[in-house]
């Protein structure tokens, strides 16, 4: 699912109180949004709350959203604001067995594609692993997740060709399918 | 494996991943899949007395969610009435929030920064509070439904921007990264709005003193302990009695211009409905009949006197000191004075028009206001003079680095 191609007016629907846009609007966009927040905090669980949270809030506050074609740079703004006031607050819980149980634990999906979200997750620093992510998730332009984290786009090209250097090394050392 | 395989891999490792929240989420917010009508004509029939739903919270029962989708069209009612509703002993509280636009809110909470009660410090905050059951609630969630609501019912406006957020707390410095966080998150919150909303974060020292004067005359600690603040600030024209009778936005904007230290400062009160300082300025020009580049010692400073925030502007033009009080709000020219300054250049004679020396023992000469003349300053911009640092999250990714210390391979070749 591209959710970068996300249409506006389910968010202006929303603010009309319109639950099926709502709906709509968590289906095309919850991953980007749970894996977003995953590449922030390094957490399944604060993923989860701020998941939680995003949508509240993008619906609750659907109404002071102004059209500007990018509803998915929207949604994913409130995210990242979430994360980081929660890293703030220091309630995070973060501890590497957590995204290790994604390989281990009993998720769904393959046991390779797991091994590559656990080595993005702690293989990458901080930047690094929300480029991948959106790069890997949403469909966004370069430019486009520049603007959201606020980096240059040459910073955020050459992070993202770094990362997937390291994340081939990474997976090709241990074994991974070529 | 190729880039995209690992990016093909990482979407679906999330994808299948990902929790699927949906449902409790819509039971949460109480909504259906099926549109709902618009939240404004619900509340027009309904007059706001539904239960509302508060972020975070378990939804009351029959309640109905959005109020913050209701951008009723509420009139700020700008009037602080003094209720003298009951001031939040500190018992065993760890510390007590208020939240002042002009509905002001005292929020007691407990050691694990959870609401113990609310209290309502007039009439407006009382009815914000009638329909939010706050207690046990997250302080951070608190406040955003609080602020979530002023916003809905127009306390909150373009004319009306500003937040006092306050901390009186025990341990100074728990009360100290309160205040920081709930000011960063409400700042946050309020950049997703369209208000260019201003808030001024306090530290407040709750002292016997402060108790009283804020009980006394019905307001908040944190509005009593700006009061305090203002009054110390040198000036020797506004009074108590002026001060406790202007709006929070006055207040905020008073502190902001007038070098209040505040713990935490985001956005600028003065965007909240005042004319600025240069508009000030070309108003004083205007009716001294001096051009900008004639005036000289151009001077301003943010005033209060008879209930009135005016800009004190000053400047020497033509062997004269001109000084003029300039109403922030309208730009109405509350007075002004005209003194003979022989070291300013030039004598007497050779002014134009009237002038007046300054007399101590006649103030009667000043010039009544006229509001009519002045409608043609609209086009001078409010560009602000101090312009604040309104990035409140520092992006530098070493802040929240992992540790893992292999970040560059000092490899740069490109695919």
């Amino acid at each position: 699912m591209n959710a970068a191609a996300v249409d506006e007016n389910l968010i202006l629907r929303m603010a009309d109180g319109d639950g099926a846009a709502f709906r709509e609007l968590y289906e095309q966009t919850s991953s980007a949004v749970y894996g977003f927040a995953l590449s922030i905090l390094k957490n399944r669980h604060d993923a989860e709350d701020v998941m939680h949270d995003a949508f509240i809030k993008a619906y609750t506050a659907a109404v002071t959203y102004r059209p500007m074609g990018k509803p998915l740079a929207w949604i994913l703004t409130i995210v990242r604001n979430l994360c980081y006031s929660r890293m703030r607050t220091g309630g995070m819980c973060e501890d590497i067995s957590e995204y290790e149980d994604l390989v281990h634990g009993n998720d769904h999906g393959s046991v390779l594609d797991r091994i590559v979200l656990q080595e993005a997750l702690s293989k990458l620093d901080f930047e690094e692993r929300q480029i991948v992510i959106l790069h890997s998730l949403t469909g966004l332009k370069h430019r486009e997740i520049a603007e959201i984290l606020d980096l240059p786009v040459g910073t955020v090209l050459s992070k993202y060709n770094r990362s997937i250097k390291k994340l081939k090394k990474q997976l090709d050392e241990n074994g991974g399918e070529e | 494996m190729t880039e995209k395989q690992i990016r093909e891999r990482l979407a679906s490792a999330v994808e299948n991943n990902t929790p699927d929240i949906l449902e409790g989420l819509m039971a949460e917010l109480d909504i259906k899949d099926e549109p709902k009508e618009l939240m404004r004509d619900a509340i027009a029939k309904d007059s706001g007395k539904e239960d509302r739903w508060v972020p975070g919270m378990s939804p009351k029962k029959g309640g109905k969610a959005g109020w913050v989708k209701a951008l009723a069209g509420c009139a700020a009612a700008a009037v602080i009435v003094t209720a003298g509703i009951s001031l939040s002993a500190a018992g065993n509280a760890l510390a007590v929030v208020s939240l002042d636009v002009n509905p002001g809110i005292e929020i007691s909470i407990d050691k694990n920064e959870r609401v113990m009660k609310a209290d309502a410090v007039n009439e407006e905050a009382a009815e914000i509070l009638a329909d939010m059951d706050l207690k046990g609630s997250d302080i951070d969630v608190a406040c955003n439904a609080i602020v979530g609501s002023m916003l809905t019912r127009g306390y909150l406006a373009d004319d009306s921007n500003s937040i006092l957020l306050s901390v009186s707390a025990e341990d100074a410095q728990r009360g100290t990264e309160i205040e920081r966080r709930l000011s960063g998150d409400l700042n946050t919150y309020l950049e997703d709005t369209e208000i260019a909303a201003a808030i001024l974060g306090q530290v407040v020292n709750a002292d016997e003193t402060v108790r009283v004067f804020a009980k006394k005359h019905g307001i908040s600690l944190g509005k009593a302990w700006l009061i305090q603040s203002l009054l110390e600030t040198g000036s020797t024209r506004m009074t108590e009695a002026d001060l406790l009778g202007l709006s929070t936005q006055d207040l905020i904007f008073l502190a902001q211009k007038r070098g209040v230290s505040a713990d935490t400062s985001y956005g600028e009160a003065e965007a909240g409905g005042y004319i600025g300082s240069e508009k000030a300025l070309a108003i004083a020009l205007e009716k001294a009949g001096v051009s900008r580049s004639d005036a000289a010692n151009t001077k301003y400073e943010l005033d209060c006197e008879n209930g009135i925030v005016i800009y004190d502007v000053s400047f020497t033009a033509g062997g004269y000191e001109h000084d003029y009080d300039i109403n922030a709000r309208d730009g109405s020219i509350v007075s002004y004075e005209k003194e003979y300054e022989p070291e300013a250049g030039a004598s007497p004679s050779q002014g134009s028009g009237v002038y007046y020396y300054y007399d101590d023992d006649d103030h009667d000469d000043y010039y009544e206001a006229d509001d009519d003349s002045y409608d043609s300053y609209d086009s001078y911009d409010h560009d602000d003079y101090d312009d604040h640092d309104d990035d409140h999250y520092e992006s530098s990714s070493d802040d929240y680095d992992d540790d893992d210390g292999d970040d560059d391979d000092d490899d740069d070749d490109d695919d």
